[in-house]
């Protein structure tokens, strides 16, 4: 499962139409299973981020809006929509397993760059499937993950 | 099978500069589905990245899905349709990452164009 929230959708219009509001760089956070991201979601505090430590800093990683971390643009006429894939982004453990304490790692999402981390909205979510961890000097990477835009 | 052959080059139409390519479907999904399905027949697993994710996603269909994906979708039955569709995506997807692989993971444009059958999900 992975998706667009409503807020994501409404930073897309607002900064495509209105120039306005759009973040300087986007993040990719980590979070667990005790909420499931949705449609609805709209800020990191509304989910259960992973803890901080053992490689992994609290609002995850930076993606910046460049055609760089967004690597792969696909226009789709056969089905109707525009995909962009982001480059792959890789957590390593330190110290310890990361994340550091609790089941794991259930759900990615990409956030604002709002200087507080519980304040960021939230764009889109990804659902890795089952919980992650991954033990000292390890990666957890995410490869390819791709953002859909359809009507 | 050069799978990748059968992208074209293309200017990126934002004009950022990005590698462009442009396939059509009644090319790219019968090619990849087909270099999809002899890779997992043959046990020819790529390194590990994300084309052994979409390997590992082949290896996981069923004979059905493959069955179902080269089936026109015009009255085909939902579950079907859903089997379809997942065997579609996992070949663009496959597809598109050796795409990207050819220019060194640069930023890549990619343009899907409708051929004359549906394919679409």
């Amino acid at each position: 499962m992975a998706g667009w929230t409503n807020r994501g959708k409404y930073l897309v219009l607002q900064g495509v139409f209105r120039n306005a509001g759009l973040p300087t760089s986007f993040y990719l956070a980590l979070f667990d299973s005790s909420v499931a991201p949705g449609a609805d979601t709209n800020v990191v505090s509304d989910l259960g981020q992973v803890p901080a430590g053992n490689g992994y800093t609290s609002g995850g990683i930076s993606i910046a809006r460049n055609a760089t971390d967004f690597d792969v643009l696909t226009e789709d006429d056969a089905n109707d929509r525009a995909l962009v894939q982001i480059k792959d982004i890789a957590w390593t453990a330190s110290g310890g397993n990361l994340p550091g304490s609790g089941a794991g790692a259930r759900y990615a999402a990409l956030t604002d760059d709002n200087v507080t981390v519980n304040s960021r909205q939230v764009v889109a979510y990804f659902d890795l499937v089952s919980n992650r961890v991954v033990s000292d000097t390890q990666s957890l990477t995410l490869q390819n993950v791709e953002m859909r835009l359809t009507e | 099978m050069n799978l990748v052959g059968i992208a074209r080059r293309v200017d990126d139409p934002t004009g950022n500069d990005r590698e462009g390519f442009e396939v059509v479907t009644d090319e790219l999904y019968p090619a990849a589905i087909e270099d999809l399905k002899e890779a997992v027949q043959y046990g020819v697993e790529p390194k590990p990245g994300p084309l052994l994710n979409y390997y590992r996603a082949a290896l996981a269909l069923s004979d059905e899905a493959w069955e179902c994906a080269v089936m026109p979708k015009a009255g085909m039955a939902e579950d079907k349709r859903r089997l379809r569709a997942t065997v579609l995506e996992v070949a663009r997807l496959w597809f598109t990452e050796l795409v990207h692989e050819t220019v060194d993971h640069r930023p890549m444009y990619l343009r899907i164009r409708k051929g004359s059958v549906d394919w679409s999900l």
